[in-house]
């Protein structure tokens, strides 16, 4: 079986190779034989790397340990479900996991815009199979998954990182790196444009789905993994600006920018190297953010461990990313120049610029505090870390910023606003703002940060409310329906809008949980059997500590007797479990009771089995589940934004008998 | 991704083509791949399965990356510009469209004032005036339905056909109906909100 996979791992190679070299040739020369044939080669190669990968799981189900990353990343005691996922539980095979996908993905857009986009498609087959190319030659020369042990087969596997064990863990990975490969495709577009030199906007169109596709599994990914850290790593918190977590966030925030500024090029045919620059931008930082994971230079709770030839390999990938990519654009700027100018600060499109600004901004100052430990040990030689607060210092306040120009820029018309329009905009929203500001301070709200995060919020819900509700009532007068087909025919006629601001009203709840993180409670304490702690308005009470085992582990699990107010709640089970084949590293199980208003957060780090006593950390968290909930209505949100043309067809056609409309569209 | 794509549309309505033996073949091979590995746990079973499944699909690769070198057709050149900039006419037609109602509906929600919603519509409907006229002017779908249609129907192209409207002057203004105050289209002769017929405007 190895051996088929180390083949297929070559053919996919040659395949790709040929996929370059037939559908550039196809297009210089105008034969359109071979460009169907590249093209033909891209879906071989995905059919390939299918191939392999069925070939190397069903190595992991079937237990063959005569393959090196098998015996390191399973064993026969692990569960069939965690067998499949070790595919991407290391280093290699993550790699071949995300040619994979690439191949995948980039098949499916090429064959959904092969007529559509004719002249672009033989370019952008050529880009997405050079970087399947370089993982590729990664694995080939480097880092190949089916390496066979020569000599003695081990008899029994090393098992998957018990941290790995867990359901976000499984989902986690995929969906994060669903969303970096994604990214590649408005690449591949954006950079098949500047090579033809169509750069008028119909590549925009073509990318516009894939990019929110994207960006939805990418935020996925890091709400899984903020899940998975708040639930399985038992610290207390959700996100600690670790190098990984911020590798993934990185593109996030450009991808982000660039949802928003392709909004400006369509409507005003403005921002047209802003737009390339932001597609480059974000697929350089998912490579950027695989290579950081991947080659050691960042110190992480789940990088893979130093590789300095790897290293090497991605610097000079990444370096000829940009050197080509921006060549390009400086020898397209003709080409690139905008059609109109900016009419006026106090417009839609100088709040989206602003916004773009401050979104790259956060990039920028992320990959800083990430690299920075990196770049001042090449330096000075010294590791120096900014930790946790340099992040939070310089994040909470771009983050205000950017949750008001949430609020303030759909109130904002297109071109230019008076200042007539102004109040007529503001005045519900800033009441409204000012009431629930005034009703905090009184209640007795101090943490400012906090304090100015609820009122930005209330300022925004404010405003998307008045957006519905004003654009409803518009609609309902002009088409003289009931109110719920006037909503939904407003929302299905601009579906990006109100889906978009349906994912402001998410991401507004996930601040909301941010800024629940200001009065957030965090105790430890050593508890005999049967002593009581008070912690907020919650009382524990330490039960005793009990031994159990299973046939991957033994588990030690707490019982704590948890009551608020006097009333009692139940017993919690905060816990730790030993992993046989890792029992240096046992894995922290936390306890967690969740309601809509906080968290209550039982963690055991140490415990004594001899008198039953337990250190315990009790942590509080206020408004968490929002976070949570938030995601759910941005999923929601884009999807909406995503409905193809004719849904809700009913609701769109209701035009009352002799208006007269105009045909768009 | 199949072969059936490449058969002509009147022979797919019956008979044996190529890819109903593939299909065949593949469901073949997983039912003996399913029976060799029969008793070795379900997993290991429904991996055999698909592993062949994708086995089948590098067969259709293979054939999709080389049929194209066995086809004899025409087509050779690919017709890059074909249509382009009428199609990004079109699009700028759209565009200026929705702008029209994208600032009726910023009127109707009062985000901008009524002095720059009568400037801005005037200006974009001159745009879009402007923009239709160069889409019916010269030798546009117009005349090429006319002529197919003409060739169709065994007459002389260009006979019968009313040669396309003479530009007209540009009008810088748009028509305000002097009743209801809604801005009109500039070449229009009736409101169209209230009906009332236009008489200013027009020079």
């Amino acid at each position: 079986m190895a051996s088929l996979g180390t083949f297929t791992l070559y053919a996919t190679f040659v395949v790709c190779a040929y996929a370059i070299a037939a559908s550039i040739a196809g297009a210089r020369r105008g034969s359109r034989r071979l460009i169907e044939s590249g093209v033909g080669a891209f879906y071989l190669a995905a059919a390939l790397m299918t191939l392999g990968s069925a070939v190397i799981v069903h190595a992991f189900v079937t237990n063959d340990y005569s393959i090196k990353y098998v015996q390191r990343y399973s064993d026969a005691a692990q569960p069939v479900f965690y067998k499949l996922t070790s595919y991407w539980g290391g280093l290699d095979g993550s790699i071949m996991f995300w040619v994979f996908l690439l191949a995948v993905f980039g098949a499916l857009a090429v064959y959904v815009n092969r007529d559509r986009h004719r002249e672009l498609i033989p370019y952008v087959v050529a880009v997405i199979s050079v970087v399947q190319l370089f993982f590729l030659f990664l694995m080939v020369v480097h880092k190949n998954p089916f390496e066979t042990y020569l000599v003695q087969t081990p008899s029994d596997g090393q098992g998957l990182n018990p941290l790995l064990q867990n359901i976000y863990m499984v989902v986690h990975p995929p969906s994060l790196y669903t969303g970096f490969v994604g990214m590649t495709i408005p690449f591949a577009f954006g950079l098949a444009a500047l090579i033809t030199g169509h750069l008028d906007d119909s590549w925009l169109r073509a990318v516009r789905r894939w990019t929110m596709i994207s960006w939805l599994f990418l935020s996925l990914g890091l709400t899984l993994g903020m899940i998975w850290a708040y639930e399985e790593l038992g610290w207390g918190g959700y996100w600690g600006w670790d190098p990984v977590e911020d590798a993934g966030l990185l593109p996030w925030f450009t991808a982000s920018a660039f949802l928003h500024s392709v909004i400006v090029q369509e409507r005003r045919g403005m921002l047209k190297v802003w737009n390339m620059t932001l597609v480059i931008l974000t697929f350089f930082l998912t490579i950027f953010g695989t290579f950081m994971t991947r080659s050691g230079v960042v110190q992480s709770v789940h990088a893979f461990g130093e590789d300095r030839a790897l290293a090497w390999m991605f610097t000079v990938f990444m370096l000829a990313t940009l050197v080509v990519s921006f060549g390009f654009v400086i020898y397209r700027l003709p080409l690139l120049k905008p059609r109109y100018d900016l009419d006026s600060w106090v417009s839609r499109e100088a709040a989206f610029v602003a916004n773009n600004w401050i979104l790259v901004m956060s990039a920028m100052l992320v990959l800083l505090g990430t690299m920075f430990p990196t770049i001042s040990e090449a330096l000075t030689g010294n590791r120096l870390t900014v930790g946790p607060p340099f992040f939070t210092r310089w994040m909470t306040p771009i983050g205000l910023i950017l949750l008001a120009l949430t609020g303030i820029a759909p109130l904002l018309a297109w071109r230019r606003s008076t200042f007539s329009n102004l109040r007529d905009q503001f005045l519900w929203p800033v009441l409204f703002t000012l009431i629930v500001t005034a009703s905090f301070i009184a209640l007795g709200v101090r943490v400012w940060a906090s304090g100015i995060c609820f009122a930005l919020c209330a300022f925004v819900f404010a405003t998307i409310i008045q957006e519905f509700v004003r654009g409803t009532r518009v609609r309902k007068d002009a088409t003289g329906t009931d109110v719920l087909t006037a909503l939904i025919g407003l929302v299905m006629r601009e579906r990006r809008r109100y889906g978009g601001y349906i994912v402001h009203l998410g991401i507004t709840l996930m601040f909301l949980g941010f800024a629940g993180e200001g009065f957030k409670i965090d105790r430890q304490m050593l508890l005999q059997q049967g002593q009581e702690a008070k912690v907020g308005h919650y009382t524990v009470r330490n039960n005793g500590v009990k031994v159990t085992e299973d046939a991957q582990k033994q588990m030690v699990t707490g019982h704590v007797a948890v009551s608020e107010d006097g009333k009692a709640l139940g017993t919690m089970y905060p816990a730790r479990w030993f992993f046989r084949k890792h029992e240096e590293q046992p894995t922290t199980e936390v306890a967690i009771r969740r309601t809509v208003a906080e968290d209550l957060y039982l963690v055991m780090p140490a415990y004594e089995l001899k008198d039953q006593s337990m250190s315990l950390q009790v942590v509080v968290n206020p408004l968490v589940n929002w976070i949570w909930a938030g995601f759910g209505i941005m999923v929601l949100g884009t999807g909406i934004a995503l409905l193809p043309e004719r849904a809700f067809a009913f609701a769109q056609a209701r035009v009352a008998a002799g208006t007269v409309v105009t045909p768009v569209r | 991704m199949t072969g059936k794509a490449a058969a002509p549309p009147d022979r797919a309505a019956g008979g044996l083509h190529p890819w109903h033996l593939l299909l065949v073949g593949a469901m073949a091979s997983v039912t003996a791949g399913a029976v060799i590995v029969a008793g070795s746990g379900p997993a290991n079973t429904i991996l055999v399965a698909v592993a062949i499944l994708s086995a089948v699909l590098v067969a259709l690769g293979v054939f999709r990356t080389l049929a194209p070198f066995a086809r004899t057709d025409a087509g050779e050149q690919v017709e890059m510009v074909a249509g382009r900039t009428r199609s990004a006419l079109e699009r700028e037609k759209m565009l200026v469209l929705r702008s029209i109602k994208e600032a009726e509906f910023d009127r109707a929600m009062k985000k901008i004032s009524d002095a720059d919603f009568q400037e801005m519509s005037a200006r974009l409907r001159q745009r879009a005036a402007g923009l239709l006229r160069q889409l019916d002017g010269d030798a546009g779908y117009r005349a090429l339905i006319e002529r197919d249609l003409a060739a169709l129907l065994g007459r002389e192209p260009g006979q019968g056909a009313r040669p396309p409207a003479a530009p007209g002057p540009i009008v810088p203004h748009a028509t305000v109906c002097a009743g209801c105050r809604t801005a009109n289209d500039s070449d229009a002769r009736y409101c169209k909100a209230c009906g009332a017929a236009l008489t200013g405007g027009v020079a």
